[in-house]
């Protein structure tokens, strides 16, 4: 099993290598020259050429990536370009909005899909789930942002119940914090909600027909014990998968979602540094965006290999 | 715009009689196909439908209600809104087309090379492919705007880039399992060149498959252009656009509520009738539909 582990993560090194290596040199070929942007007015051309030596632009390529990841590796992504600030602290600073957006947003995904999949498989064939699965396919189909405007529509300018933008901290209170992130979450957490509910419905609805269930139940076990230990056990596995693997969707979804509703988060970040062309910022969420992603799609691997023994050849 | 004109040719390609029987056992697919060539059509002749000029400004007429000599009232501007949304559907096609068309350049040759040649070529593709896979694609496409500049074209040829990968697997797929065929291999041994057993014998039985992903990733395209003119990263200031029309209603929603539901509405139905056109074709077309993991 470890051996199994090392082998996924010996796969995923060279993956953030690359990633990173090719959005450096894609960066690169940026139209522009960095250093006669510090060097201000009507620089002369040996000022310019000394801030490229400082920067360390006369490099190659290749040498300005390494000290860039070794730097990077100690948590050191250099400074944005747009008021000097480090970038881990910019991203710092806005990272636990990100994560609490997330996170609501991952918790209604599982407690509603869980949920609908659930009823859509114990009824399986009857209008019920005919509406559910009618339901998710068509949330599919719609756009996060236009959803959040929706809501925004209906429950803060009409109803008055949310606040439409802004975001406090956890500090200030559960529900002053909670309250900020519900409509966004909820918002975010359509598409990947739509796809746990026809997962675990279809994985359910096969389970449910085993011949281990029919004995379940043969025995007199109640009802919620068959379906809790049984049943739900069994069909969690796939929607693990498809759960953890929606992850990076959703988080590339909160670039839209956080500007609409105004919460500083890295993806409000993100179009800010690319609308102001911080190069060095941008660098830094791509770097960490698929870091943790790959880290998550680390663990579906090692899941996998510890539910299913036969993969970890 | 060419991809989606192109997709009637697959369907009747079949044959009048399985057309039939396509309409009859997948309705909700036909029904998307009429739809969507309703939403071509409309692009086509965009001057004629529009009652308005969709850039003419008339600061007098503001966000005016629907009816009247507005039908679907005015925006921030005073610009007519349902020409607007006519003018729309050509940048949404327009810009899903140009998406689509790249990442099919992108991702099938590669799928059908891979599939094809196995072994290492195959090792090598498949882990670019996961590699490209494992950035969250919005990202990738800020940072590929981000050097580019912004503007339409740029922003979704950064999107076809993201949606490659699924062509590659799709196609890479669809063709180990016809390179497993006894006719593949009789014709590799009476002396086939490799080009003529993929043009004649591979590609033939792929596209089936690819159409299907073409059909998907356009409804994925259409959202895509849509949240990138809503963050100003997509079309031009003056432009119709279904998400930059959303992206002024955010801050009249309170004075003009439609401004929100119809540009949003217009995006959902495109997008959701390019799923089930998809799926149907999925059903219809490709035998096994475990081609396809999305």
């Amino acid at each position: 099993m470890t051996l199994y582990a090392l082998r996924r993560l010996a796969v995923a090194l060279p993956i953030l290598v690359a990633v990173t290596f090719c959005v450096f040199a894609l960066v690169d070929l940026a139209p522009g020259d960095p250093a006669a942007a510090i060097a201000g007015e009507n620089p002369t051309p040996e000022r310019i050429n000394e801030i490229r030596v400082m920067l360390g632009l006369d490099e190659p390529l290749l040498t300005r990536y390494v000290s860039w990841f070794t730097a990077a590796v100690q948590a050191d992504l250099g400074s944005s370009l747009a008021n000097g600030q480090s970038v881990t602290e910019v991203i710092g600073d806005r990272l636990p909005v990100t994560i609490s957006l997330v996170f609501v947003a991952m918790l209604i995904t599982l407690v509603v899909g869980l949920a609908a999949g659930m009823l859509a498989a114990l009824r399986h064939g009857r209008p019920t789930d005919r509406v559910i699965t009618a339901l998710a396919s068509g949330a599919i189909a719609l756009p996060p942002f236009w959803v959040a405007l929706v809501l925004v529509l209906l429950f803060s300018v009409n109803l008055g119940w949310f606040p439409s933008i802004g975001y406090e901290p956890l500090s200030a209170g559960l529900w002053p914090w909670l309250s900020h992130l519900l409509l966004p979450a909820i918002a975010l957490s359509l598409l990947p909600m739509a796809e746990v509910t026809m997962q675990f419905r279809q994985a359910l609805a096969t389970v449910l027909k085993l011949d281990y269930i029919t004995n379940a139940e043969a025995r007199g076990l109640s009802r919620p014990r068959v379906l809790g230990k049984h049943a739900a056990k069994n069909a969690a596995v796939p929607v693990t998968t498809v759960f953890a693997y929606r992850f990076a969707q959703v988080l590339g979804g909160t670039v839209a979602i956080e500007s609409v509703f105004d919460l500083p988060g890295i993806g409000r970040l993100a179009v800010n540094s690319v609308l102001s062309r911080d190069i060095p910022v941008l660098l830094g969420l791509v770097a960490l965006t698929t870091l943790i992603v790959l880290v998550i799609n680390l663990l579906v691997d090692i899941s996998y290999g510890y539910f299913n023994p036969k993969v970890r050849t | 715009m060419s991809t989606a004109a192109q997709k009637p040719a697959g369907a009747s390609a079949v044959g009048r009689g399985r057309l039939r029987g396509f309409v009859r056992a997948e309705p909700l697919a036909a029904l998307s196909f009429v739809y969507l060539a309703l939403i071509v059509l409309a692009a086509i002749f965009a001057p004629v439908l529009a009652s308005h000029d969709p850039n003419a400004q008339q600061l007098m007429l503001r966000l005016q209600p629907w009816g009247g000599d507005h039908l679907f009232g005015t925006d921030d501007y005073g610009r007519d809104v349902f020409s607007r949304l006519v003018y729309g559907t050509r940048v949404t096609l327009q810009a899903s087309a140009v998406a689509v068309g790249v990442s099919v350049l992108i991702g099938v040759p590669t799928g059908l090379l891979a599939g094809y040649r196995k072994g290492l070529v195959d090792a090598v593709l498949s882990r670019i492919f996961d590699g490209l896979m494992s950035i969250p694609g919005l990202i990738l496409a800020l940072t590929i705007v981000a050097v580019l500049g912004p503007g339409l074209t740029n922003a979704m040829a950064a999107v076809g880039l993201i949606f490659a990968p699924q062509f590659f697997r799709v196609t890479r797929a669809a063709t180990q399992e016809v390179m497993g065929e006894t006719y593949i291999e009789s014709s590799i041994s009476i002396g086939c060149k490799p080009t003529r057993v993929v043009l004649k014998h591979v590609m033939p039985n792929v596209v089936p498959a690819i159409l299907v992903q073409i059909s998907v990733a356009l409804g994925v395209a259409v959202s895509a252009e849509a949240s990138l003119s809503f963050l100003g990263l997509g079309v031009e200031a003056p432009t119709a656009s279904w998400g930059s029309m959303l992206s002024t209603s955010a801050q009249t929603m309170t004075i003009a509520p439609n401004m929100v539901w119809l540009p949003g509405l217009m995006i959902f139905s495109v997008v959701l009738a390019f799923t089930l056109l998809g799926e149907g074709m999925r059903r219809a077309l490709v035998s096994t539909g475990k081609n396809n993991d999305d």
